[in-house]
């Protein structure tokens, strides 16, 4: 990335909340076989129908307000946002217009060694629309659309940011330290990549800003935003002027493309929402909900990095999932720091992630990884063997214990060790004699054919250590 | 003083078709009562609060608990532009 | 009560038919299959404005785009009357949408007033009040006030008509008009009735949650008053257009009060008059109504089209809502849409919403030393049909004035029969402060005391 060029990018995130039901109607917020099977006449938009605002979604908003540093409303209002397409109910957004929940706050990033507050301009609460499916193909041949309204009504928060990006990198960076967040304060479902959708708005050189639409989860946007940054290069060179205009982030081709133009932009109209009281956050509430935020990431960041004494890299692995961290902080009571840390992320965290599974959904626990971590902190199993049983404990939730008996995972006794040693110098003369004339490549040799004796179970250091003293004691 | 185009404009955002001669009834109209809606401005409001309630209403919530959905009769009675469980509705183009 | 229990269920529907034949007030006659539970309304008949959901019962709040939806739920007001007994008989004629002061605006028939069939049943609650002047039988029937709708057939019909405070009665399966303004209440020959009816069916309810905690008082225990002041805004009895006919029983309400020992006093009510709350409450009733509205555009539910034959979404939705509403339905969508849009929002919705603070302080000044304030419910008797349909739409609006004001404070009233001019009935009105429903129920009790 060139940095010459003067780029200016603000977000615009919306972040499906996890809560049981939906915003305005008490319809579960779950996935569904079928569609239109967690539907009532609320998010329906049958006339006579009302709207009964959730509580959660409230405390959520405020919570992750408080998260953000954001100003909080002492009086929360809704809002009708108009406009007329397939996917609505009733044609009108309940949203959250003149007063958002809350307000100026920030959230640092950090990008390489550099850290960076981005401002966050407001945060509100609004509904997600029913989902679309257009009957014959794509959108540009379909002959009419299927609507499912199982989703619409599910609650969402719109976090909204100053264009204080510099880099599609320091978006990428916001975007993962915000899921983080939101992780640990356990408002969202961290698995679907639909949970968080983010619309972008760029501008180069200080020109026309342009929307891309439209980016799902945290990886995409980094892409996207690198496409639109060329081509707005690209055009510039060629000397032609950037439209503003909206376009669509195509994930499977990595681009952004045209959306159609509008013809002008509509007039959303927005009034109250008048079927929705005044909510009153006071601060014995605020307080209440500060009380419930964890310890979020970057405080934990800063406290394992003083208590615990790891490496910056090691501790940003161990902290990406709050369950991991939790367990960390336990285990740490009775075993060494270092090597918890490094079996955690290193041999762990490799299977979970050839499983494709978080901590949090393994059924591994923690005194499994306990009995792990004794018996490498006490020599009694090899390197290569704590892997396996890694591996094997992940895949087939078990103790550990049962799966080292039964594929006898242990070091070899000392004794044992003793006696394959004997047994392969006396087998192996010439290698000794190898050995004893300075080939080093010779001792090797004999590691090896203690390992093979032993059938992996030898550790390789302390056989070398007693091949060395059995040769220079005979 | 409004104008036909701004009529036909306020139209089509309304999703109401006009044609050239109803939007010349519509200017009409429109221009008759927002005269009437002018003599709001003569109310001095320069410190008053706007209501969007005529009572105090009281904060409302409902806890996060799930209640029954409907059935598939009662989804779909009142269409029959139905495929597969699906509402069928117009294309977006 | 036992003046609402129908001896001869047979003879009732029987009646109910002919007169409807007659009159045209219903828009559908529910023919009663289902035994009713027992309580304080059995044997009582109710019927219910269109606009109210009846589950699978139509419900087209007087308009073409909803000819054929039929709910999947009850509104909580027919699920209380149901609870208590009570039988339901069907869903009455109205404007569309509540669009109206004459129920001329109705997509189906136009109601004929039982008193001279020439002229109108008043609106928009227009079938709701003509159904109960038309019928011998004392019935509970329900109707909807945004504006006046139900004071006003009230009058018009000569019968008896309240109008809850705002949030006193749930709006759940209301199809919305203004939902900062709406309000269902009750019409009925006596007042008995109407106080039970309102017992019954108001009280918080937690699927509006723009209804109040507030205990329900017993309404029925009636009690006679004297000991009150009520006060006549000035700009009522100085309004243009104020018939001779309607002042005169005015006049003659008044004396009568006096005679009971009741105070009545005119008082100053500058923002009553027309010039500020007629369109204060239009402002806000048409801006509310036009996203009201929007939901009606051909999917799930409603007038609908085959989409395959449409280009685009747009064209679909144009199409299903110019053929589905009514000249006055979209004259107010339009109006409403104008009035919210960015760069007029702050001279009319904002300023409006202003301006409906302070009517309500001045309410609440004049209540701070009167217990009431009165006035004739209508300036008129019911117009003929034919004048009716030649008014203008500002003549239509500014007909209003005497109930624009108090519903657009959330006010409860009550309109009683109080006499008669040119053979028609006219209307006394009653306006209390904010849940203060027995006050103004005890007042109508109390002017009623010694008639007959």
């Amino acid at each position: 990335m060139e940095e010459d060029i003067q780029v200016k990018i603000g977000l615009e995130t919306h972040v499906q909340l996890d809560t049981r039901t939906k915003l305005l109607c008490a319809c579960p917020n779950e996935k569904a076989d079928k569609p239109n099977t967690k539907v009532c006449p609320t998010c329906l938009g049958h006339p006579g129908s009302k709207p009964q605002l959730n509580q959660k979604v409230l405390e959520q908003a405020v919570k992750t307000s408080e998260a953000l540093q954001l100003d909080i409303e002492e009086e929360v209002y809704f809002s009708r946002k108009t406009y007329f397409y397939p996917d609505m109910s009733k044609n009108y957004q309940t949203t959250q217009y003149e007063v958002p929940v809350g307000r100026d706050g920030q959230l640092e990033i950090q990008v390489e060694d550099e850290k960076k507050p981005i401002r966050i301009q407001r945060l509100h609460i609004e509904e997600d629309p029913a989902k679309l499916k257009h009957k014959g193909g794509s959108i540009s041949n379909a002959k009419y659309t299927l609507v499912d309204y199982n989703r619409a009504g599910t609650p969402l928060l719109e976090i909204v940011t100053k264009p204080d990006f510099k880099s599609p990198k320091e978006a990428r960076s916001y975007l993962q330290e915000l899921a983080k967040i939101l992780e640990y304060l356990g408002i969202y479902d961290s698995d679907s990549d639909f949970s968080i959708k983010s619309d972008a708005n760029i501008s180069i050189e200080g020109g026309e800003r342009v929307e891309v639409k439209n980016i799902t989860g945290t990886k995409g946007i980094e892409q996207a935003l690198k496409y639109e940054i060329t081509r707005q290069k690209q055009l510039k060179k060629r000397g032609r002027e950037v439209e503003q205009e909206t376009r669509s982030y195509n994930a499977d081709q990595e681009i952004t493309e045209k959306l159609r133009d509008k013809e002008t932009e509509e007039d959303y109209g927005y009034i109250f929402e008048p079927d929705l009281t005044t909510q009153n956050i006071t601060e014995k509430q605020k307080k209440e909900l500060k009380e419930e935020i964890p310890e979020l990431p970057h405080e934990k960041f800063e406290r394992f990095l003083d208590e615990y004494n790891l490496e910056p890299k090691i501790v940003e692995a161990l902290i990406t999932e709050r369950k991991m961290a939790k367990d960390y902080e336990e285990l740490v009571q009775k075993h060494e720091k270092e090597l918890t840390a490094s079996f955690m992320t290193g041999d762990l965290r490799k299977v979970l992630n050839y499983n494709e599974i978080s901590y949090e959904e393994s059924s591994i626990q923690k005194q499994w990884i306990s009995y792990i971590l004794d018996l490498l902190e006490q020599d009694k199993i090899s390197d290569r063997n704590a892997e396996l049983l890694t591996r094997e404990i992940a895949e087939n939730p078990k103790h550990p214990e049962k799966v080292v008996k039964e594929q006898d995972l242990l070091k070899a006794e000392e004794d044992e060790v003793k006696q394959f040693v004997e047994q392969v110098i006396d087998d192996n003369p010439e290698a000794v004699e190898d050995y004893r004339e300075g080939k080093d490549d010779a001792i090797n040799f004999l590691v090896g054919q203690v390992m093979q004796k032993s059938q992996g179970k030898a550790d390789p250091k302390n056989t070398r250590e007693e091949i060395v003293e059995q040769i220079t004691e005979q | 003083m409004i104008e036909k185009e701004e009529v036909k404009k306020v139209a089509e955002n309304a999703r109401i078709n006009v044609t050239d001669e109803e939007a010349e009834n519509l200017k009409e109209d429109f221009k008759s009562i927002l005269q009437m809606f002018e003599t709001l401005e003569d109310i001095d409001t320069e410190d008053t609060e706007p209501s969007f309630h005529p009572i105090d209403v009281e904060s409302k919530t409902r806890e996060d608990k799930p209640k029954e959905t409907l059935k598939k009769e009662e989804v779909f009675q009142n269409t029959s532009n139905e495929e597969e469980n699906n509402f069928k509705g117009p294309k977006v183009k | 009560m036992k003046e609402t229990e129908i001896t001869d269920k047979e003879d009732f529907l029987q009646q109910l038919k002919e007169k409807n034949e007659k009159y045209q007030f219903m828009r559908e006659i529910n023919e009663p299959k289902e035994k009713e539970k027992s309580g304080k309304l059995a044997n009582t008949a109710f019927v219910v404005k269109d606009a109210i959901c009846t589950k699978n019962t139509t419900t087209s709040a007087g308009s073409k785009i909803l000819q054929n939806y039929k709910p999947v739920f009850n509104a909580t007001v027919v699920q209380k009357l149901k609870e208590e007994g009570a039988t339901f008989y069907g869903k009455t004629n109205q404007d569309e949408f509540g669009f109206g002061t004459f129920n001329t605006n109705c997509a189906f028939e136009t109601p004929k007033n039982p008193h001279d069939t020439d002229r109108v049943v008043g609106g928009s609650s227009g079938g709701a009040g003509a159904v109960v002047a038309a019928l011998d039988q004392e019935i509970i029937s329900i109707g909807e006030s945004t504006g006046g709708s139900i004071t006003n057939p009230a009058a018009y019909n000569g019968v008896i008509g309240i109008t809850p405070t705002y949030g006193r009665v749930s709006r759940h399966g209301l199809v919305s008009y203004g939902n900062s303004l709406d309000k269902i209440g009750v019409l009925s020959k006596n007042i008995e009735t109407a106080a039970k009816g309102l017992k019954v069916i108001s009280g918080e309810d937690p699927q509006d949650q723009t209804t109040v905690s507030k205990e329900v008082p017993d309404y029925t225990d009636l009690e006679e008053r004297t000991n009150l002041k009520a006060a006549i805004p000035k700009q009522y009895i100085e309004l243009e257009g104020l018939e001779e006919g309607v002042e005169n029983n005015f006049r003659d309400s008044v004396e009568k009060l006096e005679a009971k020992g009741i105070t009545v006093e005119e008082v100053d009510m500058p923002l009553l008059s027309a010039n500020y709350s007629v369109p204060a409450y239009y402002v806000l009733a048409m801006t509310e109504a036009s996203t009201n509205l929007a939901k009606m555009s051909g999917i799930r539910y409603g007038l609908e089209k085959n989409p395959e034959n449409y280009e685009d979404y747009n064209e679909y939705f144009s199409e299903v809502r110019t053929e589905g509403f009514g000249k006055e339905a979209k004259r107010r969508i339009m109006i409403g849409t104008y009035t919210r849009q960015a760069g007029y929002r702050d001279q009319y919705y904002i300023k409006a919403a202003k301006v409906r603070t302070k009517i309500i302080e001045e309410f609440k000044q004049v209540f701070e030393e009167y217990d009431v304030i009165i006035s004739p419910s209508m300036p008129n008797i019911a117009p003929k049909i034919s004048e009716a349909r030649d008014m203008n739409p500002e003549e239509i609006y500014a007909m209003d004035t005497l109930t624009v004001g108090p519903n657009l404070a959330g006010m409860p009233m009550i309109s009683i029969p109080n006499g008669k001019s040119e053979g028609m009935p006219t209307g006394l009105h009653i306006i209390g402060d904010h849940f203060e429903e027995k006050k103004i129920l005890d007042t109508a009790y109390t002017y009623q005391q010694g008639e007959k």
